[in-house]
């Protein structure tokens, strides 16, 4: 039942946070959509020396940019909640009266966050897709977009949809992994400092703060003193590691990134900070007068 | 009297700032009503806190039901019911969806007296908690220790800080309390309103005389002017 408590506490932070990146995502899409010519999808013939990308892989590395941000800002406003908020608004007593142990409510709470987490970020990514699926994949359908007229090119070319979408699935799948974990890292940051704070606006705050701190100082030391400090920006590097090659399918040339190093090393070791944070909230929790 | 219903050695709870509880040896016995009393600041509050868990004791032991307040903290609140003093609650629930959450928490739950309890109390059960007077928040409070009536042979105590209950609403409760098989303790703040007297010599915490819970509440049923200087509202009764 505290699962249940906890979703209704933080279920208009998800829905707006929800809406908000649907809105990115199809904005994204539609944009990208709009600026590429017909040729300049999918299938467009490969240039020498490459400079550009097709639909499909300009929208994973907007996505990438806007996800990351909004997984973040997410984050940081779902974590500023648990306990913290019960220490705030005075019910924590009421709670803390319960024959529960302490932690059940840190990892409760913790858990439907992360959840809520995921699920937001899922949503938009997979209507955003689906969209883009809708536009690019089928050849019969049409781009309607406000400044999208009949070209001369609007017709695309018969194409296997299953394969384009097997194509870019484990990048997409990769792509929201990763941006859950970026925002995992915000939201249990901000679940710490809410309770550090015993406040929600300030919790949300300093987890703001710090992580801007963060990435400055992380930066300013690989560029002055040649220091590599692992920020959670770093496992998006794959998107331009990647190297491409041009292959000819189906009787056109497509562009496809291969051995792409994709960072699951990283990506387990800010899950780690992640889960480090929840220990070191449920350690002050526990310790803590309530 | 059977079991010792509270027992603490000693015990200390020190802030930075300040010394909460210095010392504290307290006996309660079992099957008693209990007035905890004391000045503004004495630590009473405080000692309720360090007796249910909610705050760890600097020094000292302390034994709720015949068991270790550091140790067995799950279990002393699986036996005891506590109506805190300020008694925020989640404002957006209602108080049915209240009942439920709160339920979901202990293993054996008596719906049949919570549901007895909210019709003789008549407390508006759909209402948001937001919406209900501070009288409603009181019985619901209640409403929701009363979970603790079906458990026969069970020690109990209700700890009760700082209710202040209209008269009409506590005798309402007394009213749903059979007073012969009535066994839980109260350590209730409602009686420092009485306890002006004692609060001039200086004492830092007072115990009283163990009273039944019926003398307790028809005492709170004469008081009928707030407690002001002119007006203390001491009953030589309670507190000889």
């Amino acid at each position: 039942m505290y699962a249940w408590k906890y979703w209704r506490d933080t279920r208009a932070r998800f829905l707006t946070f929800s809406v908000l990146w649907l809105g990115i995502a199809l904005l994204l899409v539609f944009t990208t959509l709009s600026t590429h010519t017909r040729s300049e999808h999918w299938w467009r013939p490969a240039v020498p020396g490459g400079g550009y990308y097709p639909v499909w892989t300009q929208v994973i590395f907007g996505m990438a940019l806007c996800g990351a941000m909004m997984a973040a800002l997410a984050g940081f406003f779902l974590g500023a909640s648990g306990a913290g908020e019960e220490f705030e608004r005075g019910t924590l007593p009421f709670l803390a009266t319960r024959p529960r142990p302490r932690a059940y409510f840190v990892w409760t709470g913790w858990v439907v966050g992360a959840g809520e987490l995921f699920v937001l970020l899922a949503a938009g990514m997979g209507v955003a897709f689906t969209v883009l699926i809708h536009f690019t994949v089928a050849g019969t359908r049409q781009l309607t977009l406000a400044r999208a007229r009949p070209l001369p090119h609007q017709l695309f070319y018969l194409f296997d949809w299953a394969w384009l979408v097997r194509l870019f699935v484990w990048r997409i799948v990769v792509l929201l992994l990763l941006l859950w974990i970026t925002g995992l890292v915000c939201y249990s940051l901000a679940y710490l400092l809410t309770l550090i704070a015993r406040s929600r606006p300030n919790g949300a705050a300093f987890a703001i703060g710090l992580s801007i701190a963060y990435l400055v100082a992380a930066y300013l030391l690989r560029h002055y003193a040649g220091i590599n400090v692992p920020t959670p920006v770093n496992l998006f590097d794959w998107m331009s590691d990647g190297r491409t090659r041009s292959l000819y399918i189906a009787g056109h040339y497509v562009v496809v990134h291969i051995s792409i190093p994709y960072p699951f090393s990283a990506l387990a070791g800010w899950l780690v900070v992640s889960v480090a944070f929840v220990l070191a909230h449920r350690l002050l929790f526990d310790r803590a007068d309530v | 009297m059977s079991e010792p219903a509270i027992v603490t050695h000693d015990l200390q709870k020190i802030y930075p700032a300040a010394r909460a509880v210095d010392g504290l040896n307290l006996n309660v016995p079992g099957g008693a009503v209990y007035g905890f009393l004391g000045r503004n600041g004495a630590g009473k509050t405080t000692t309720m806190r360090l007796l249910l868990g909610l705050a760890r004791p600097s020094a000292g032991s302390g034994r709720v039901l015949g068991l270790d307040i550091r140790r067995d903290r799950l279990a002393i609140l699986q036996r005891t019911a506590f109506v805190g003093e300020r008694k925020i609650l989640y404002e957006s629930l209602t108080a049915r969806q209240l009942v439920r959450f709160t339920a979901s928490f202990y293993a054996s739950w008596s719906h049949q007296a919570v549901e007895k309890y909210a019709r003789l109390l008549e407390i508006p059960m759909t209402q948001r908690l937001s919406k209900l007077s501070h009288g409603n928040r009181t019985k619901v409070c209640l409403l929701l220790e009363a979970r603790l009536e079906d458990i026969k042979n069970e020690f109990r105590l209700i700890i009760a800080a700082g209710n202040n209950l209209p008269a009409s609403t506590s005798s309402q409760i007394i009213s749903t309390v059979p007073s012969d098989r009535f066994r839980k303790y109260v350590v209730a703040r409602e009686a420092e309103a009485f306890a002006a007297g004692l609060r001039q010599q200086g004492a830092e915490i007072v115990e009283i005389s163990p009273l039944t819970l019926r003398e307790i509440f028809l005492a709170l049923l004469k008081k009928e002017e707030p407690c002001t200087p002119g007006n203390t509202g001491v009953t030589p009764a309670l507190v000889s």
